[in-house]
């Protein structure tokens, strides 16, 4: 390659001269760049976890994870009524959004003309862009009013206002579907020609290729888009606290008001003190659902979705 | 139909119903889950849409706060120059016109869309310019306008030079050590946080430890954290969709890493690296709880307009759900839906841009 | 030589847009047979052999004119179910493809596709097909081992016994030799000529010496036309047209 370079042009000035601090300067630059992400996740980390773990080690964490009453101006601080709503409004997110979704991605990919597919992508990019505050306010005033309906006729006089897990549910569903939709169509589209093609010269319709060959072929990207899925809506916050009713309880059924570990952050961070139990406490519960994101997503990226290189 | 006239009609297959059946599930499936976002997003623009981007006839009255009319020219700027753009894009006459002279028509529009700016910034959509209301109804999301581009600014400018400045460090400087994986699992972790976490985490920063009480700046500088990932990645493989022989090429000529980054890799993933910067603007625009509790989610009358980023405020997204869990307006509504629509607008807006700027 | 047409084409063109993949082909395909088809790269051998059992029907700008007659139906009819075509004109492909699961479920998601089966008999065709394709021997021991980790031939003569599993009349074949070493090349090829007394075999291939031993027939193509049709030993000895004399002596392709 050298014999080559020499018989090129040289530009006029000697490239000596322009080569001598540029070079390590961009290199300090952008080292300290890197550094300074580095640094700011630890500081994240590190933060949250030193007031959390002072908040956990005074509560306990049999009490934080297990007790059943959320009280923080009492001095009670069982976490149970949240991760409760937590995990049911997630799970009920995956079942009413995530599956739905993924169908839906499957049929887009492999059996809809392809101009309706690029219809959907648009879209469904367009949706899980729009602000989660959104979804939160069309919930309010169509959902909630619809749920207080059906709470009624299901529970009479039980089921007051709407509010609940049923609605958080559907919402979650709705604000997560467009999520898992993009990433499973995109883990459908990775499936080789080659075996789509194979099924369908053995006679089979394209439609028992893409159950019965694409679909296994890709679980791991389904999986891994559902649980990502599932990561968004246990940490979603302001729209859930929109339509859940925010009552520290355990919920009798789907339609009594309860509450997530994200909503409850917001509304009594606000009011706790500084420094105090109530204020670390809530630390604790921040640290509990870091640490379940974390471990959820990284596992994730890293073993289902083959790492985002 | 008749009954199958050679071994190979249709209709004969067994297992043909289920078939069907299976189709016919998936399609009204996949087709009422995009319903469902159509007629949501397309009502929303239609309620609310209106009501936020009419112009009046009349000129809107200054409601006083200091900076407003700045505001109203910035606005213009922005309101003209969409609809011209618009109707630039979609005149038919456009293609057949010489590359010079759209250029000359381009320049023509621009003015035009300044003069305009200039003169009917007091009919621009009242919504858009009028101070919020608390206990009456009429309000309008002026400052949370402004907040929310101050925000975007501030935060884009942390989170660029120090997203692209890793991308190029992980992509040009980096060797295999544990800094390395570090940096990795570092920037994994912080894609997978809730955005709740960077509020709590900018709350306890700004708010509970400096004492800085809620301010904008606060806020950008978290959204500016909750970026970077994204910002990272994109510039990433953006960089690494550099032919690597332009590079080599560069390199072949004596030129250092560091001029070649300049000259060849920077130019050539400019538009990929932009692209990032438009969707994490995006992100700043939907983000709420975060904002919610490092920026506040007032506006104060005095410093409505400012330009200082230390003031407290709220964006757009979080006026939205101010108004439904904590305002007492009773026109809040009216009020949601038009604040809606805005912000689905300018999620729109970006999303396209970044698609245009991937694409190219 | 064979006595009926097992497959007809009368007139077949094939566009991609304005490009023209395989022009005006009119060819007899007999039954019981094995017919080579031989031509320079991107002559429209593939683009006619997809065309024979409509692999090409979703892709896009792909346009087809002319007839493809199976048994005298045509199989561009307006009323005629692709699916049930391709299940009596199978495919194997250039590059060995087999399904990311075992070797059982490979050869037995053919026989699935109706409806369930029964265990036994499933087994009992599973092995069959295996047999007939020559490795059965070679992994009857390890039949729900995943069949992507056979070796490059195996992999190929598994998409083989994939193929057979179904009883397809027709087996069309794209360079299924291209990927394999000459003694598993040699393998496919004995079983290629081994199922040319059963049905009816399309091979396209770009080795002439394969194309002399399999088959009882050769067609030469050449820029979308076929140029030539005729016994093998007839069209390998004595050309008729100054193309196919060229290519064969090597002049081009
Ligand atoms: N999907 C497609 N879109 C557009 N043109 C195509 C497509 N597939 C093939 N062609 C064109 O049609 C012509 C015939 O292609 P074909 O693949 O049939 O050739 P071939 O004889 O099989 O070549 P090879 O021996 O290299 O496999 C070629 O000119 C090719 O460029
Ligand atoms: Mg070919």
């Amino acid at each position: 390659m050298s014999a080559e370079v020499s018989l090129l042009p040289v530009s006029s000035d000697p490239p000596h001269r322009r080569r001598s601090f540029g070079e390590p300067l961009a290199r300090l630059v952008f080292t300290f760049a890197a550094l300074l992400v580095l640094l700011s996740t630890l500081m994240v980390l590190g933060f949250l976890a030193q007031r959390g773990l002072i908040g956990l080690w005074a509560i306990g964490p049999a009490e934080l994870l297990l007790g059943a009453d959320w009280r923080p101006e009492l001095g009670r601080f069982g976490g149970r009524p949240l991760l409760f709503g937590t995990a049911v409004s997630a799970a009920l997110a995956l079942l009413l959004g995530g599956a739905p979704a993924v169908l839906a991605a499957i049929y887009s990919v492999e059996l809809a003309p392809a101009p309706a597919r690029r219809a959907m992508e648009r879209l469904m990019a367009l949706a899980a862009a729009v602000p989660s505050v959104v979804y939160g306010w069309l919930a309010l005033v169509h959902l909630v009013p619809a749920a207080a309906q059906v709470g009624g006729v299901l529970y009479g006089d039980g089921a007051p206002g709407g509010e609940g897990l049923a609605v958080s549910g559907v919402l979650l569903g709705l604000m997560i579907g467009p999520t898992v939709f993009l990433l499973s169509a995109s883990a459908f589209a990775k499936v080789p020609k080659d075996l789509r093609e194979a099924s369908l010269a053995l006679g089979a319709s394209p439609l028992h290729g893409a159950l019965y060959v694409v679909f296994p072929a890709a679980w791991r990207g389904v999986v891994g888009a559902l649980l990502l899925g599932f990561a968004r809506a246990a940490g979603e916050t302001m729209a859930v606290q929109m339509v859940i009713g925010g009552a520290r309880q355990l919920p009798l059924h789907l339609f009594t008001p309860t509450t997530t570990i994200a909503t409850q952050l917001v509304a009594d961070m606000q009011n706790a003190r500084p420094g105090t139990l109530a204020s670390d406490a809530l630390y604790a519960m921040a640290l509990v659902l870091l640490v379940f994101s974390a471990l959820l997503v990284v596992f994730t990226r890293r073993l289902l979705l083959g790492g985002q290189k | 139909m008749k009954a199958a006239a050679h071994p190979l009609a249709r209709g004969q297959r067994p297992g043909l119903g289920q078939e069907r059946a299976w189709h016919i599930f998936l399609w009204a499936n996949t087709f009422g889950l995009g319903a469902l976002f159509v007629v949501a997003i397309a009502s929303l623009l239609w309620k609310g849409g209106a009501k936020a981007t009419f112009l009046t006839w009349y000129p809107t009255p200054l409601s006083g706060a200091p900076g407003e009319q700045g505001m109203r020219v910035l606005l213009g700027l922005c309101f003209y120059g969409v609809l011209g753009w618009g109707v630039f894009r979609l005149w038919p006459g456009r293609a057949r016109l010489s590359a010079g002279r759209q250029r000359h028509l381009q320049l023509a529009l621009i003015a035009l869309v300044v003069m305009a700016a200039l003169a009917f910034n007091d009919h621009l959509p009242r919504f858009l310019l009028l101070m919020p209301k608390e206990g009456s109804a009429g309000g309008g999301v002026g400052p949370m306008l402004w907040n929310t581009v101050t925000a975007a600014v501030v935060s884009g400018l942390v989170t660029l030079p120090i997203g692209v400045g890793a991308a190029l460090y992980l992509r040009y400087y980096a060797r295999p050590s544990p800094i390395l994986s570090a940096l990795r699992v570092a920037l994994d972790t912080l894609a997978s946080l809730p955005s709740i976490v960077y509020g709590l985490f900018g709350f306890l920063i700004f708010v509970v430890q400096l004492r800085a009480g809620y301010s904008i700046l606060a806020g950008a500088l978290v959204l500016g954290l909750l970026n970077l990932p994204l910002v990272v990645s994109v510039s990433e493989e953006s960089l690494a969709s550099v032919p690597r022989a332009l590079e080599e090429a560069s390199l072949a000529l004596g030129a250092t890493t560091a001029q070649t980054i300049f000259r060849v890799s920077l130019p050539v993933a400019w538009n990929g690296i932009l692209s990032a910067l438009v969707l994490s603007t995006g992100r700043v625009f939907a983000e709420s709880a975060p904002l919610i509790m490092t920026a506040g989610t007032t506006v104060s009358r005095v410093q409505a307009y400012a330009w200082d980023p230390s003031r407290g405020g709220a964006t757009l997204a979080v006026h939205l759900w101010y108004v439904n869990n904590v305002g007492l307006s009773p026109d809040r509504a009216e009020v949601s839906a038009a604040t809606a629509a805005v912000l689905v607008m300018l999620i729109a807006l970006t999303n396209t841009l970044a698609e245009r700027l991937r694409r190219r | 030589m064979g006595s009926v047409s097992k497959l007809r084409t009368v007139e077949l063109t094939v566009r991609y847009g304005d490009k023209i993949g395989v022009a005006d082909v009119s060819l007899e395909i007999p039954e019981r047979q094995v017919l080579a088809l031989i031509g320079p790269s991107g002559c429209g051998k593939s683009t006619f052999l997809r065309a024979l059992n409509r692999m090409n029907d979703g892709a896009i700008g792909v346009e087809v004119a002319g007839r493809v007659e199976l048994d005298g139906v045509d199989v561009y009819g307006g009323d005629v179910d692709p699916v049930l075509v391709r299940r009596r004109v199978g495919m194997v492909f250039q590059r060995p493809n087999p399904f990311p699961k075992s070797i059982y479920e490979n050869v037995a998601y053919g026989l699935r596709i109706g409806g369930r089966q029964k265990r036994s008999v499933l087994n009992e065709r599973v092995e069959h097909a295996l047999g007939r394709a020559g490795l059965w021997d070679e992994v009857k021991d390890r039949l729900h081992t995943s069949g992507t980790d056979l070796s490059g031939g195996q992999q190929q003569r598994l998409c083989l016994a994939r193929a057979l599993a179904v009883e397809p009349e027709v087996i069309l074949m794209d360079e299924p030799a291209s990927a394999l070493d000459p003694i598993a090349t040699e393998r496919l090829e004995s079983l290629i000529k081994e199922l040319g007394r059963s049905l009816t075999v399309v091979i396209v291939t770009h080795n002439l010496g394969q194309a002399r031993r399999v088959s009882e027939r050769t067609a030469f193509f050449y820029l979308g036309k076929l140029i030539e049709v005729a016994a093998t030993s007839e069209l390998f000895e004595h050309p008729q047209q100054r193309k196919t004399q060229a290519y064969l002596t090597g002049g081009f392709g």
